[in-house]
């Protein structure tokens, strides 16, 4: 691929993530064509690189996540559409925090509880995600109320801290990263083994530095993007 | 004894339990996110040495899945195995914030690295503005000047930087500021212009040079981030491999006025590289 197609190919990507790409329902080819100064055969192959070559963008929808929570705390629809993830609790365990989730939780506890979730949005799966709390956070009222938090209307990422810990949120630190999942995970999220995939670990503090929060969530790359 | 002293010994006591009577995760998965996430961190340095028991110990993991994610980290090149020199770490992962443009010339690491990281053109063109760019940037700026950047970090490149300006005055004015702005900012910011740490923020250099480039005080960015795998030219470009997993930060930079001025697609190496976000809330102080 040249420069110039590969520009042309950034720009198609950017247009689909923003869902402008669909006309009726689907893809004017030619018309986006004209609409960059480029060829049929750029935007066709810069399509088929997005796998857009035989569905339209609105089968092949493109979930916007915020930087910082949870996807099914927020409208992770396009425009015009409300979409909101749901998670099962795959697993639920009290463990030995590892020399990291030490450092990055700053804790000398010596149990924390993990829970590892799968996302979906349709029956579709979207992500999985482990986090890592301290046992003080892992009671049942305090699960209660995240749940209430979720299911209101439009919570925010404070509100839902708020209501999740009883304190106010200070302050999120994440890392993105693109990785490759093992085979496990590839055959939870529905993907080829070896797939591309979005890696985001979030830490949320709390007014009085403590860290109540560390997650590590793979996203599928070709469902999600980030903002 | 000391209550404290018997404190201590029922806390040791408990650990002990859970580490001797809990089943060993047998998630690479899970082992593999927090052996990357401690080479980010700084935990393990280059030339550190990954022992599987260790490891296993550790983490809580059983041995299989400590081989599978010291696989998998061995794939992304962030360490090395080999029979006569064992499992080391070999590469850091080098942050770079989600929403900034970094200067030319950036030290990650001040405090210890050699090298920093250094950026350089590889193209750059005059155009006619797409009808599509116009109407993204609402733009009537009859031309564009369009660009390719690399970036190379202690000899490896890092990313690859394309992006567009609609330009409303002559080209040839443009590039000459496009050269200069960064030398009189970097001069500016008392930077030697080579891999020294300096005192500068990169936030600060970005604004700066967005000014002398637009004529207008910088007002905000718009970004998005999204998971590709690397296509033939920019494997080429960046020394991976066709298919490797990369990061696609696409970026609009606004003026105070809200318009936009400069669109931009950042690929980064998915091995090397990492975004990151630091959000404050409310009032809260730490």
């Amino acid at each position: 691929m040249s420069d110039e197609e590969r520009r042309q190919h950034d720009l198609v990507t950017a247009l689909a993530a923003q869902g402008v790409l669909n006309v009726d329902g689907g893809i004017d080819v030619e018309g986006l064509a004209e609409r960059t100064d480029s060829t049929v055969e750029i935007v066709q192959n810069a399509l088929a690189m997005m796998g857009l070559d035989q569905v339209t963008a609105a089968e092949h929808p493109l979930y916007v996540v915020s930087v910082d929570e949870h996807p099914e705390h927020q409208d992770i629809g396009g425009p015009g559409e409300t979409v909101t993830a749901e998670t099962s609790l795959l697993e639920n365990e009290t463990i030995a925090p590892s020399p990291l989730i030490r450092a990055l939780m700053r804790m000398e506890e010596s149990a924390v509880t993990m829970m590892e979730e799968l996302g979906t949005v349709t029956g579709q799966p979207l992500f999985v995600r482990v986090s890592y709390y301290s046992l003080g956070d892992s009671d049942e009222a305090g699960w209660r109320r995240g749940r209430a938090a979720a299911e209101s209307n439009s919570p925010d990422l404070e509100s839902v801290f708020r209501m999740r810990f009883d304190t106010d949120l200070a302050e999120s630190r994440v890392s993105i990263e693109a990785v490759r999942p093992d085979r496990r995970t590839a055959e939870l999220l529905r993907v080829p083994a070896a797939t591309p995939m979005v890696l985001r670990q979030v830490i949320l503090t709390d007014v009085h530095g403590v860290v109540r929060e560390l997650s590590f969530t793979h996203f599928r790359a070709d469902r999600v993007s980030v903002v | 004894m000391s209550f404290a002293y018997n404190a201590q010994r029922a806390a040791e006591f408990q650990r002990r339990r859970l580490n001797a009577r809990a089943p060993l995760s047998t998630s690479s998965r899970r082992t593999y996110e927090q052996l990357r996430a401690s080479i980010r961190a700084g935990l393990t340095e280059t030339d550190t040495q990954f022992r599987e028991l260790v490891i296993s110990e550790q983490f809580g993991a059983s041995r299989n899945s400590v081989r599978v994610a010291l696989a998998m980290l061995a794939a992304d090149g962030l360490i090395s195995r080999g029979p006569r020199t064992g499992t080391k770490v070999t590469k850091q992962i080098v942050d770079f914030p989600i929403d900034r443009v970094l200067p030319r010339h950036f030290a990650p690491y001040p405090a210890a690295e050699k090298y920093g990281l250094v950026v350089v053109d590889v193209e750059n063109a005059v155009l006619t503005t797409p009808p599509l760019i116009a109407e993204l940037l609402q733009t009537d700026a009859p031309q564009i000047v369009s660009y390719v950047q690399l970036a190379v970090y202690d000899g490896d490149p890092l990313y690859v930087r394309s992006g567009i300006a609609p330009i409303t005055f002559d080209a040839d004015e443009y590039m000459n500021r496009l050269t200069t702005s960064s030398a009189e900012v970097t001069a500016l910011m008392g930077q030697d212009g080579g891999a020294g740490a300096g005192s500068f923020e990169p936030e600060i250099e970005m604004e700066a040079v967005f000014e002398r480039l637009f004529q207008t005080p910088f007002g905000y960015p718009r970004f998005r981030v999204e998971v590709v795998g690397a296509d033939q030219n920019i494997a080429g470009l960046l020394g991976i491999e066709h298919g490797a997993p990369m990061l696609l930060r696409q970026q609009i930079n606004y003026d105070i006025h809200d318009v936009g001025r400069e669109f931009s697609f950042t690929h980064f190496r998915g091995d090397r590289a990492t975004l990151t976000s630091h959000r404050s809330y409310g009032q809260g102080t730490l």
